[in-house]
């Protein structure tokens, strides 16, 4: 355990709302250029560079590469949206394990407008393109919209647990300059905010930025500035059941119990957990696949532990409030536990944080996303 | 032509869709199609804002195939959940309208055009 790949660093743009004239490339680097100076490591120290974006092409990671002025060993591009990050963590720990690279910079990010979002949610996979884009569907909310049907019949919810979940995460974005929405947000608030697809209401989806994000791993024995962070472990299970489940688990189950036999430790026991939150009922859905909702009683569980004792649960306010920066949403969050566990949460810091679990979900296939993962951080003293 | 065609497994038998290459039930990589007309509609959601703001509102639902797989299809009509449906296959995708010729007429007039 003690030979642990690293994460030394992490780093964010500054999330916008609205264009602000950087490429895709620009904002790769600017993340990237931020979370080597939170190690204390210079770019010509990077051996590894893996690589997330929906928006990069034409050109790929090497070509990035190019830009930023890398020499390589190692090199990969993920496109696994909300599971990319982890996945990509998953491959540059055994890289570095194997001996492969020794300083990997891990990237994502997209500056994504109004018509590459309608050709992405268009065209995300030939699926989608040939069953639902047909249809005028609109993008996945409308797929989430169903499954939210779904997950309040079957655990007999209203939507008052589901604003829960947007109403606590504000709580720590009030807390994160970082965050594009700051503001206090009340139930009442969540209740009377403009439908999207019932009973998807704004507040349940992430508002769409662009910006980059971005974390440095390194082989135990790179000397960098701070407290390092171990990767005890990342575990994946992916296309669990095919899509032809109800969407209400995901192959997270799994991954925590894996994590658990591989780790000796049980991933809800964490002090921190970053959970991918596409949308609201998406949160609830992981809480439960990784074992924190342990009688599994949801609406007490937003009650009482998210909104009463305010357990630290997507503390930079999640996606749903700092903003879905395209493929960076797969990495917001391991960001985030990065910097509680470095104690470089400033305002919204999580006083004794020594672990977190972090997990990623994602590529709606047909009718909910297949893939699913998860890693186990710790400080290491 | 009314109908989904829906891909039958050559070696078990299973419905799926959209069609696999292998079978994950039984390895099989050999598939048949067949035509399903009706299913039963589970869940309903109407789309009032649209990612990349396409225009107009539209229905969209699941729908349990007889015999078969869940689709995601455009749903014509004032129809609730548990309602049973014929399924069309048209330029707009699947199409689920209410059984009856109201219905059927309503749903190729909205998909199709």
């Amino acid at each position: 355990v003690t030979c642990a790949a690293r994460l030394v660093g992490a780093g964010e743009t500054r999330y916008a709302r609205r264009p602000t004239g950087s490429t895709t490339q620009e904002l790769l680097a600017e993340a990237g250029g931020k979370a080597l100076a939170d190690a204390g490591l210079s770019w010509s120290e990077v051996d590894g560079l893996a690589v997330a974006s929906f928006s990069l092409r034409p050109d790929h990671s090497i070509d990035l590469a190019w830009r930023l002025g890398l020499k390589l060993r190692w090199l990969m591009e993920d496109p696994h949206g909300g599971a990319s990050a982890l996945t990509m963590l998953q491959h540059a720990s055994a890289a570095i394990g194997a001996g492969d690279a020794r300083v990997v910079l891990l990237l994502a990010g997209d500056h994504l407008q109004g018509p590459d979002f309608r050709s992405l949610v268009n065209e995300f996979n030939v699926a989608t393109r040939d069953e639902l884009a047909p249809l005028s569907y609109g993008g996945p909310n409308a797929l989430f919209a169903l499954l939210m049907q779904r997950h309040m019949a079957k655990f007999g919810l209203t939507r008052e647990t589901y604003g829960g979940v947007a109403v606590a995460q504000r709580r720590w974005a009030t807390r994160n300059p970082g965050a594009v929405y700051r503001h206090t947000l009340s139930l009442d608030e969540y209740l009377a905010a403009p439908n999207v697809v019932p009973p998807l209401c704004r507040y349940d989806c992430v508002p769409l930025v662009t910006g980059a994000d971005a974390v440095v791993l390194v082989a135990p024995d790179v000397h960098a500035q701070g407290v390092p962070v171990a990767v005890r472990g990342v575990v994946a299970h992916h296309n669990p059941d095919h899509q032809e489940g109800d969407g209400l688990i995901t192959g997270l189950p799994d991954v925590a119990r894996e994590l658990k036999e591989r780790t000796g430790r049980d991933p809800a026991t964490c002090d921190i957990v970053s959970v991918y939150d596409d949308y609201s009922v998406m949160v609830l859905i992981q809480l439960v696949d990784l074992g924190l909702v342990s009688d599994g009683d949801i609406e007490r569980y937003v009650r009482v532990e998210l909104l009463e004792r305010g357990r630290p649960v997507n503390t930079s306010g999640g996606q749903l409030s700092a903003g879905q920066a395209g493929a960076a949403g797969s990495m917001h969050g391991l960001v985030e536990a990065v910097r509680q566990l470095r104690m470089a949460a400033d305002g919204r810091q999580v006083q004794g944080a020594r672990s977190a679990l972090v997990s990623g979900y994602g590529m709606v296939l047909y009718r909910y996303g297949a893939c699913a993962n998860a890693a186990l951080l710790e400080a290491v003293p | 032509m009314t109908g989904v065609l829906v891909a039958r497994c050559a070696g078990c038998g299973r419905l799926a869709f959209p069609a696999p290459l292998v079978c994950h039930r039984c390895g099989s990589d050999s598939w048949h199609s067949t035509r399903i007309d009706t299913g039963i509609v589970e869940e309903v959601a109407q789309v009032l804002h649209a990612v990349g703001g396409t225009s107009g509102a539209v229905t969209v639902g699941s729908v349990r195939l007889d015999d078969g797989p869940l689709v995601v299809a455009r749903v014509v009509g004032d129809i609730e959940p548990g309602r049973q449906v014929r399924v069309t296959r048209t330029a707009g995708g699947i199409c689920a309208g209410a059984i009856g010729e109201k219905g059927e007429q309503g749903a190729s007039a909205t998909c199709l055009s």
